[in-house]
């Protein structure tokens, strides 16, 4: 059986038609990569939480009031909202407000975490701090568009024209990103070895 | 029937795929564009998870009985 998957401008449309259940899609299909977006910037899942939540905010209210753009994607459209609030956040070091829904539940300053054991937590921090470590001893360019690729999904060519090169210089800076990636984790992986099995 | 590609060709196959492309790879094509797919899944592996209550949250205030205009 071919399962087809709905776009997201489709399920923006239906959410916009009024269809609520097609925006619990969209979180749920983006909720990783904004999380983990702003998660790389700011350093603490509880921080992380309540920029998320403010990024939904945003763009559920910039949808409901009629003012967003359909010709753009919405998952980098989104990621870029949750990348700019981490980097306020830094600039303004403000607290953010406490927004009570009507059940009486706060939607900011969510610090209960029950889904995962610490030791989950733990590794999975781990890893993504590794991960983040590697990224950053790219150079500059390599990382741009690696970012901009993997995580904000951004296509080649719109990451060219945003960057001011070719869509060639923008593939070669990819390739050079993920190849000096996969150097450094085999460099990893060798030293670790060489940490388990000494000769 | 192989093909050869250029390596900016991998690496746009790799995120874009065009459907049927890699049909046409050869070998060394085929493990390059292995290697790149395992060094692309351990920035997947990277993700972090929000908790259910944080998004349950968000998912709440989206159906907040506003009218969409239009």
């Amino acid at each position: 059986m071919i399962k087809t998957q709905v776009s997201d401008a489709a399920l923006l449309s239906a959410y916009i038609q009024g269809e609520d259940k097609a925006f619990e899609t969209l979180v749920k299909r983006s909720k990783s990569k904004v999380y983990t977006s702003i998660y790389l910037i700011v350093k603490d899942r509880y921080i992380a939480e309540d920029l998320m939540q403010e990024t939904y905010i945003k763009a559920i209210d910039v949808i409901k009031s009629g003012r967003y753009n359909e010709e753009g994607k919405f998952l980098p459209w989104i990621v870029r909202i949750g990348h700019n609030l981490a980097i306020d956040f830094f600039r303004k070091d403000k607290r953010y407000p406490t927004i009570v829904l009507e059940d009486g539940s706060k939607l900011f300053n969510s610090f209960e975490f029950a889904e995962e054991s610490s030791e989950d937590i733990q590794l999975k921090a781990d890893k993504i701090t590794n991960v983040r470590e590697l990224i950053k001893k790219l150079p500059d360019e390599q990382r741009e568009v690696l970012v901009m690729r993997h995580y904000e999904e951004l296509s080649f060519q719109e990451i060219a024209d945003q960057t001011g090169v070719s869509i060639n210089t923008a593939l070669g800076r990819m390739r050079y990103a993920l190849i000096n990636l996969r150097k450094m984790l085999e460099k990893q992986e060798s030293a670790y070895d060489a940490k388990l099995y000494p000769k | 029937m192989t093909q050869n590609f250029t390596p900016n060709d991998l690496i746009k196959n790799l995120y874009e795929p065009e459907k049927g492309l890699t049909d046409f790879l050869n070998s060394d094509d085929r493990s390059e564009l292995a290697a790149f797919q395992q060094v692309k899944n351990t920035l997947d592996e990277g993700y972090l998870h929000p908790s259910e209550r944080c998004v349950d949250a968000i998912i709440a205030y989206s159906k907040r009985n506003i009218a969409i205009q239009s």
